[in-house]
């Protein structure tokens, strides 16, 4: 499941851990944002929803980068690369070439 | 307590604008005065105070104005308040302020609701923008990926909805058509079915006229059943002389009407009379009796 839960929202139970993914998925959906929400942002770029390998209804709210925001498409075979910003590592996708 | 109506007794709105110089708290108590103008109420009659989602000092452009500001900035005696974002939505504070007024916490409320997002961006050391590195709650999950948005979430699921069952932008649009607000003639209105469900799934105003009284009663009779009538009426009334002055209805909507009326062509001239420029006839009838199934057509065509 994700976001984590100390209770698991299906069966209610309290036997939860944080578990290793697979760093690979598939576009679910996406949208192209061409709003800059803060000064600086570079826009347009893909916001997506990306399920993940091995785990069934798991999803993660994310951006695709590294391609031009029109060739994105659906169920399209993505995998992560993390973007390090003060420390904190983002989780980004990028096509599977 | 608990007996008390809640009703909404003003409504006041402040200058809109993206370049805005006027602090958002003055803004603020630009619309309350209209409000209370329009309320024919004075400050002093206010014990209530609440907005949604609260001042946020992680993200001031969204949500620069707390419940706490208003109050003492307009010196409120208030017996009741409250500003919070764990709501379903914007228009939770006028639910929460009707309740606190009908189980009697407090008489005249004020409801706001400020943002300065646009005039905010072009003075972020008065108003920080929102780090994509500090924030918590649902927001730790989007935020930090500039799905800032409702529209960024919502567009999501659109998306994949147009992607897997090929709706497109146009059917999107035509939606839009029948919106709450809109006022429809439903010509021909029977029993008033259609009627119901129009008001019911869009919200909107729908007047039925139907040639025939004990199908006008009978509507009416279940309008108020359903709890529609504050949206829905029906009234007795020739299609081929609607009761109606020129231009006065977002949509006309027919359904197996038109087949009975010989005068098709006045008939048509009217639904144009009273359609607003830009309104829209919908229609489905049968419109070929020359073979043995019959031709159904439906469709929706607009008045220029």
């Amino acid at each position: 499941m994700h976001p984590p839960k100390p209770v698991c929202r299906h069966c209610h139970s309290e036997n939860v851990a944080p578990a290793a993914v697979a760093g690979t998925g598939a576009i679910e959906t996406y949208t192209i944002n061409y709003r800059a929400w803060v000064p600086g942002l570079q826009v347009p770029l893909v916001i997506a929803r990306v399920r993940l390998d091995g785990v069934p209804g798991v999803y993660l709210t994310t951006n695709i980068v590294n391609c031009p925001v029109e060739e994105v498409r659906f169920d399209q075979k993505v995998r992560v690369t993390f973007e390090e910003q003060d420390g904190i590592f983002y989780p980004l996708f990028e096509r599977v070439t | 307590m608990g007996n008390r109506e809640a009703y909404i007794s003003g409504i006041g709105q402040s200058e809109v604008g993206v370049r805005l110089a006027r602090h958002p708290l003055l803004l603020t108590l630009d619309a309350i005065n209209e409000a209370l103008a329009d309320a024919g109420l004075t400050i002093e009659q206010i014990d209530g105070v609440f907005t949604y989602p609260g001042k946020m000092s992680s993200f001031l452009g969204f949500s620069p104005v707390s419940s706490d500001d208003v109050i003492e900035a307009l010196g409120i005696k208030s017996k009741w308040h409250l500003g919070g974002g764990e709501q379903p939505a914007q228009l939770a504070a006028i639910a929460s302020a009707a309740l606190a007024v009908k189980e009697g916490l407090c008489r005249h409320a004020i409801c706001f609701r400020t943002v300065y997002e646009a005039a905010a961006l072009s003075r972020p050391e008065e108003f920080p923008p929102l780090k994509r590195d500090f924030v918590d709650g649902m927001s730790q999950w989007t935020a930090p990926f500039w799905a800032f948005s409702a529209a960024c979430w919502t567009a999501q699921y659109a998306m994949r909805h147009m992607h897997r069952y090929g709706m497109t932008r146009e059917q999107l649009a035509q939606i839009a058509g029948i919106e709450r607000g809109a006022t429809i003639l439903d010509a021909g209105s029977g029993l008033g079915g259609p009627s119901r469900y129009l008001a019911s799934t869009y919200g909107c105003r729908v007047i039925g006229v139907d040639l025939t009284p004990s199908f006008v009663a009978v509507a009416q009779l279940l309008a108020q059943r359903t709890g529609l009538n504050t949206l829905v009426s029906y009234q007795i009334g020739d299609l081929l002389a609607l009761p109606f002055p020129d231009s006065c209805f977002d949509a006309v909507w027919t359904q197996h009407v038109v087949m009975n009326i010989p005068d098709r062509e006045r008939v048509y001239r009217e639904f144009r009379r009273v359609l607003k420029p830009g309104g829209k006839l919908a229609f489905y009838d049968v419109l070929a009796t020359d073979c043995q199934s019959g031709t159904a057509l439906s469709g929706a065509v607009g008045r220029e």
